[in-house]
């Protein structure tokens, strides 16, 4: 039957997914009751300006946000860095668990003694990791919806989604890598080291790249530059550049078919 | 067309593991048991039927299909029984046999149900919180619960009591019976003896014999310990006897190796008082030594 590995997948995270939830909500709550205190503080918008071009760069206030706009705020407290790295751990967690875990633990050995292909198993972990993604970025969107008129903070619908949709598809991409690590070299270390750590990398990439000519180009191939380019927490969702992400996380996912067919099933 | 044909199939890791070179052929409707001691290469050979690992060199078709191109098609109609069998530890009994039930499209549940009775599983306990017994009863229900035309198992009493051990057998000879194929691999003769028309035995990656269980049984070689009364026949006296490999005779007590059939020595050994008569299981490796020699002599 069709999506019994995808739903076998999420129903044995609901735990952990529900756990997320309620902390994710909980933080944005706490973002957003923190948000008169910045607001009302010209001296934080002065402080920021004197940090280092790379500090207001990762904080999201490259482009000229102001700390004390709600867009430049949640740019700077959430949606450049602490959300889409919250989501990165999980998703990354999710897909080594999902994959050389799952392997470790040898209940793969069983699945795939089924009649269900590799592509197949693999496909549909994909599918419940994207999904859980999703649900953890609605989750904090909607957080942020319900609370921000509280303290006179509202980005509109398009900048929510804007800035969500980046957050969920930069952890997609980097979840998808994941995947795709452990799926085709069956060891835990290897997909979690290397997947966090080409994330981490990209980020402070992404960072300086504005800041050194000599490095600037590896912004065309940087998720993150992808993802926040055009402001979409003030322009919203940048068509392009999403669909430009959701492309490379299809593609990741295919070389980890590629290379999770191809290869013996360890014990 | 047999249920399991292995063409010169050869899987290499590095130095020591793997298989070299076994051809095997399975009939279809007969238990067929693959002997050998642990780490001589019979899950590597099973997990290559189902395609898990991919041969070196060589072939393996099951179900007259081969096992790497068509492997979907003989997973739909094989069942199995991993060796180190690992479950979803957080579902319950039920949930996990529905959930591999659905993943075979519709199964018929009643034998499930039935077989659920009989080994006396409760299906509404987590996994995590079943004893190892019983979670390879769990192992084996899955693998027999939609009547496949092939029960692949490997080392499947391993952990079980004895009257689930008995449980397991049955469950066999009515997949038998219903002219179903099962392949079972066990370190154990007595097990293999006990169920399988036919034995296949590997030893270091290579299988060495394929035998009727018959032919085995005749071969097989014993270990007695007998105690004389007043006289005790001399050593060289018993090593004439037919079938006697060694023999050796210490005050009123003698220790015989016999190969085969017990009647010579049984027809000898009425010539004297005899007081008690112990005879000891076979250790599975002097049968493998009785192989090779047999196999020395053919050569």
């Amino acid at each position: 039957m069709p999506g019994e590995v995808f739903r076998r997948v999420l129903s044995s995270r609901k735990r952990g997914l529900i756990g997320w939830t309620v902390s994710l909500v909980t933080l944005m709550f706490l973002m957003v009751i923190a948000y008169p205190a910045v607001r009302d503080q010209d001296m934080f918008a002065d402080l920021m300006e004197q940090y280092p071009d790379f500090v207001q760069q990762i904080m999201g206030l490259g482009s000229g946000l102001s700390i004390t706009s709600p867009a430049g705020y949640l740019n700077s407290q959430v949606f450049a860095n602490m959300l889409p790295m919250l989501f990165l751990i999980f998703l990354i967690g999710f897909a080594v668990r999902e994959t050389a875990g799952e392997e470790r633990d040898r209940t793969m050995d069983l699945l795939l003694a089924y009649p269900v292909t590799r592509e197949r198993v693999l496909v549909e972990k994909l599918a419940a990791l994207l999904g859980a993604g999703l649900w953890l970025g609605l989750a904090s969107a909607a957080t942020l919806m319900v609370f921000g008129p509280l303290v006179d903070m509202d980005l509109g619908i398009g900048g929510y989604a804007g800035a969500t949709l980046s957050t969920v598809l930069v952890a997609w991409v980097f979840g998808a890598f994941a995947l795709a690590l452990g799926a085709a070299t069956g060891s835990r270390a290897v997909s979690i080291g290397t997947s966090s750590g080409v994330a981490v990398a990209f980020y402070i990439l992404w960072g300086f790249a504005p800041l050194i000519d000599a490095i600037e180009f590896t912004n065309v191939v940087n998720p993150w530059y992808w993802a926040l380019a055009g402001d979409p927490i003030v322009n919203g969702v940048q068509g392009m550049n999403a669909l430009l992400l959701a492309g490379i996380t299809a593609a990741l996912a295919l070389v980890g078919v590629w290379g999770f067919r191809r290869r013996d099933l360890g014990i | 067309m047999p249920a399991i044909r292995l063409d010169g199939l050869t899987k290499s890791y590095g130095k020591a593991r793997g298989i070299v070179d076994v051809d095997l052929v399975v009939t279809p409707g007969e238990v067929f048991g693959f002997l050998g001691p642990n780490g001589a290469g019979k899950t590597t050979t099973i997990r290559t039927l189902l395609d898990l690992i991919r041969p070196t060199s060589g072939k393996a078709e099951v179900l007259g299909l081969d096992s790497t191109k068509d492997s979907l098609e003989i997973r739909r109609r094989v069942g199995y029984l991993p060796g180190d069998l690992a479950l979803w530890e957080w579902m319950t009994t039920r949930q996990l046999l529905e959930h591999l039930g659905r993943l075979r499209g519709r199964i018929d549940t009643r034998y499930r149900d039935e077989l659920l009775g009989r080994f006396a599983v409760e299906p509404d306990r987590k996994i995590k919180n079943l004893s190892s017994g019983n979670k390879q009863k769990v192992g084996i229900i899955q693998a027999f619960m939609h009547k496949p035309e092939l029960i692949i198992l490997d080392e499947p009493t391993a952990g079980l009591d004895p009257l689930m051990q008995h449980a397991t057998y049955e469950v066999i000879e009515e997949a038998r019976a219903e002219g179903r194929t099962v392949f079972l691999s066990s370190h154990v003769l007595p097990e293999v003896e006990r169920i399988a028309e036919r034995v296949g035995i590997i030893r270091n990656g290579r299988v060495i014999e394929v035998e009727t269980v018959e032919n085995l049984k005749a071969r097989t070689v014993r270990q007695l310990e007998v105690r004389f009364g007043a006289h005790a026949p001399t050593t060289a006296a018993l090593r004439a006897v037919g079938g006697v490999t060694e023999a050796t005779v210490s005050g009123d007590s003698a220790y015989v190796r016999i190969e085969g059939s017990m009647d010579p020595l049984v027809k000898a050994l009425a010539a004297y008082e005899v007081r008690s008569l112990r005879t000891h299981e076979t250790p599975l490796e002097d049968i493998f030594l009785a192989m090779y020699r047999g196999a020395d002599d053919a050569g």
